[in-house]
């Protein structure tokens, strides 16, 4: 299968989101200067870059906490959802951060006139064997590799190329980067800086990045467990299935299926959708059609097709009504073959 | 997301947060006292590497 490049789809939503980030980020870093500047004026001009440096390596500190913070929140309360919806330009903005504390780091050796000592510092490879003295850039630039890797791929042509499998296993790295920039941070800003608030902050922020993510885990480990069944699954009354909404249900080998039903048509579409993987069940039918709660992408509950003129296709589960009851069959049948059924 | 994917994501957060934790705590509690950290200013390691 072919992929076309689409350039990226613009509407109100997404400019008032990418406008909100960038004005954020605007103001921490006038206001971050601004404090400082008048606590402690820059004697020299290296002092006055690493002030630069400070302000921007903080702003994408706190930029990667929110990214990564914006998932877990979403599966734990659906009104983070909206922040979600344009999560990968915030994530370019934070890599276009990074790349300005690295410019500043490098504006610093130039304007001591010392720009080989940056290589000379990163290869001495005996420092590598030690913990304190670590050279603490090489974990930030391991960091900004890997945010430009998963800059360079965030479009959704590279989301189609490399299907959203794999492409979410890499964007999974993003997880690593965030680690060495605390360890960054660990290893070089705070063995200097003597303030209880940096550790307080560094600890904070990263605890509460943590403590999210594995709340979010235990909480979906539960709807993990797949009820004893090895044929139809029982999803429940037809009345249990809120009208225009979903039930999901786990089949046997632990993916999830979601049954909407509208009016009095019932169906059972992959809880997967074929554009992120975002949670099909936790979506609405609008306008006729099964609504992703991510993006936005839709589909017919009879067969599971998009719309025309577009071209994704669900796997669909035959549905059937037995005693007053709705059950699923767990296997799943090619994508895009009608399934849905009415009852009367 | 995948069972896979959730899968996953249990076992990198607590691996994670185990070994961030242990190098902030090592880095909190190895360095050096602040009188060593402020006679030797930054600019000077510079000068040291060049």
């Amino acid at each position: 299968m072919s992929v076309g490049l689409r350039a990226v789809q613009w509407n109100r939503d997404k400019v008032v989101y990418d406008a909100v980030v960038i004005a954020g980020v605007i103001l921490y870093i006038a206001g971050y200067l601004a404090i400082a500047w008048r606590t402690e004026p820059p004697k020299t001009h290296p002092d006055a870059i690493d002030l630069w440096i400070r302000a921007s390596g903080s702003c994408a500190c706190i930029m990667l906490t929110i990214i990564l913070s914006i998932g877990p929140l979403a599966r734990l309360d659906r009104r983070f959802l909206k922040l979600l919806y344009n999560r990968r330009h915030f994530g370019v903005l934070a890599f276009l951060v990074a790349c300005f504390h690295f410019a500043c780091m490098l504006d610093w050796y130039i304007s001591l006139n010392a720009l080989p000592n940056l290589a000379a510092e990163l290869s001495k490879w005996g420092d590598y064997t030690k913990f304190i003295g670590f050279p603490f850039k090489a974990l930030g630039l391991a960091a900004l590799l890997i945010l430009f890797l998963l800059a360079a791929t965030s479009h959704d042509f590279w989301l189609m190329f490399l299907t959203p499998r794999i492409w979410k296993f890499l964007h999974m790295l993003l997880y690593v980067a965030y680690g060495l920039v605390i360890m960054h941070v660990a290893l070089g800003h705070m063995q200097d800086e003597r303030s209880p608030l940096v550790p307080v902050m560094l600890l904070g922020s990263f605890g509460i990045v943590t403590g999210l993510h594995l709340v979010a885990g235990w909480r979906e480990r539960k709807a993990d467990r797949a009820p004893a069944s090895d044929g139809w699954l029982t999803v429940g009354a037809l009345d249990s299935i809120p009208d225009q909404g979903a039930r999901i249900v786990t089949a046997p080998d632990g993916e999830r299926i979601a049954v909407f039903r509208d009016g009095n048509q019932v169906g059972a579409v992959t809880n997967l959708c074929a554009h992120q993987h975002g949670p099909l069940g936790e979506g609405r039918i609008i306008d006729g059609c099964i609504t992703c709660p991510w993006h936005g992408y839709q589909y017919r509950l009879a067969d599971g097709c998009a719309p025309p003129p577009f071209t994704e296709k669900l796997v669909t589960h035959r549905v059937r009504l037995e005693g007053g009851l709705v059950e699923v069959d767990p296997t799943p049948l090619a994508p895009g073959t009608p399934a849905a059924i009415v009852v009367a | 997301m995948t069972r896979t994917h959730r899968s996953l994501h249990r076992i990198v957060w607590p691996i994670l947060a185990l070994l961030v934790v242990l190098g902030v705590a090592l880095a909190l509690w190895l360095r050096p006292p602040p009188e060593h950290a402020r006679a030797v200013p930054r600019a000077v390691s510079v000068e040291r590497a060049a």
